[in-house]
């Protein structure tokens, strides 16, 4: 069962992610690029998968899975830096390319609470 | 003079007896009134976990869609196969078991409200409390474990629902479950705006795909473009529960007023609301009972507003 202090912590992730997405969203719209369109696809989705992953962990009310959704979220922080750079290579606006690397950097420091 | 007199508190007594019956009548009509709005609000409740169940079912095709699509799955399904990813079955059961021990407690309070002598539920509804109660106490809740608080919560509702000689006095009532009450609303509200967020998220994510095909496809499809760019919108209008896409502040929907964070306000309100109407029965008059129910009826409107919407 997560605390409270987790519970927080993962809205306030989600909150993060979210925003990210709504971001890359925004890019999207900007370009018709086939290359572009389907790079900006991918980081969606593992923006996606790992807004779900945390999501199940807030639902979930068993201890046991909570601590291994909190485990397997946390053994991802890597990757997801590995997106924040990727995500500024694809993303032209500069502006946009920093407020996407600072949301998910944001959401890191949530879940490293976990 | 003295015939005169003993006239006077006659009519002062009968308008009293009057004024009281009146009192008594508005009250018995607030609480059918609250009984009514707490199951508008919790059907809403359910539906719109049940529309955050389906945004990811339906994300999930369009991404096994464009998997294929893109060269990155060797299959498509067009069987609507699904495994949620936010909320499973099971999770969903636990929180309609927290809705049914709310609905439970309007409904014992109508009962308590009631002219009849008979202060208890229907057989039916005695039979929803008594399973509950007996799952609640086993830790038996549907869907797995649930914080000890809420546990304790929903054996109090659901006694008090199935009881028959303490509870004859709605304030009381309302007094000794205001706590409970709260404990199951709060734990709902908690999850409303994450929810909320995973909804937008999928059904948001749904229009990037479609931008991406259109334009890997606008080279050999020429002109023919103009009315895949039409049936991609016509696409994003039907994924999104709520009636317009996307999810995100456009033009399109600040219209409608709708988006998956107003709905998860709208939601939490008409939870609030009914926390508010019951600590008004507790410990208010029946101006502030009345005050306190309409609130709560106005907001259940909103409520079914967003369930016809997420039912469509």
């Amino acid at each position: 069962m997560p605390t409270d202090a987790q519970k927080q912590a993962l809205l306030d992730a989600v909150a993060q992610i979210r925003s990210a997405e709504q971001v890359l969203i925004q890019s999207s719209r900007a370009s018709a690029d086939p290359a572009t369109l389907m790079k900006i696809n991918t980081e969606y989705s593992q923006l996606d998968s790992f807004l779900s992953q945390m999501l199940h962990a807030q639902a979930t009310a068993d201890d046991d899975d909570f601590d291994a959704l909190a485990t397997a979220l946390q053994q991802q922080v890597a990757t997801l830096q590995a997106e924040e750079a990727q995500m500024q290579a694809i993303v032209g606006d500069v502006g946009k390319a920093a407020q996407i690397c600072g949301y998910v950097a944001e959401a890191l420091v949530y879940v490293a609470k976990l | 003079m003295n015939k005169n007199l003993l006239r006077l508190s006659q009519a002062a007594l009968a308008a009293a007896a009057l004024s009281a019956c009146s009192g008594i009548t508005q009250i018995q009509d607030s609480i059918g009134q609250f009984d009514q709005a707490t199951h508008s609000a919790s059907a809403a409740q359910m539906n719109f976990l049940y529309a955050v169940q389906a945004a990811d079912c339906t994300a999930q095709f369009y991404q096994g869609s464009y998997d294929w699509a893109t060269g990155t799955a060797k299959n498509f399904d067009l069987t609507g196969n699904c495994r949620p990813t936010v909320l499973e079955d099971k999770e969903i059961q636990k929180r309609q078991a927290l809705m049914d021990a709310v609905a439970l407690y309007a409904d014992k309070m109508a009962a308590i409200a009631g002219s009849d002598d008979d202060k208890t539920l229907s057989a039916n509804a005695q039979k929803v409390a008594s399973q509950l109660n007996g799952l609640a106490k086993q830790h038996g809740l549907p869907g797995g474990s649930i914080a000890a608080d809420v546990e304790t919560a929903v054996i109090a509702i659901s006694e008090m629902a199935l009881d028959q000689r303490r509870y004859r006095d709605l304030k009381t009532a309302a007094a000794d479950m205001a706590p409970h009450l709260s404990k199951v609303v709060d734990t709902l509200k908690a999850e409303n705006t994450a929810f909320a967020a995973a909804l937008a998220s999928k059904v948001d994510g749904i229009e990037p795909k479609l931008r991406s095909i259109i334009a890997s496809t606008h080279d050999s499809r020429g002109q023919m473009s103009f009315f895949d760019v039409v049936a991609a919108r016509q696409i994003l209008q039907g994924v999104n529960p709520l009636g317009s896409a996307p999810l995100t502040a456009t033009p399109a929907n600040v219209s409608s007023g709708m988006n998956a964070g107003s709905v998860a306000a709208q939601l939490n309100a008409t939870l609030d609301a009914v926390v508010s109407a019951n600590d008004a029965i507790a410990h208010a008059g029946t101006g502030g009972i009345v005050a306190a129910v309409n609130d709560l009826v106005a907001r259940a409107k909103s409520a079914r507003a967003v369930q016809a919407a997420l039912s469509q």
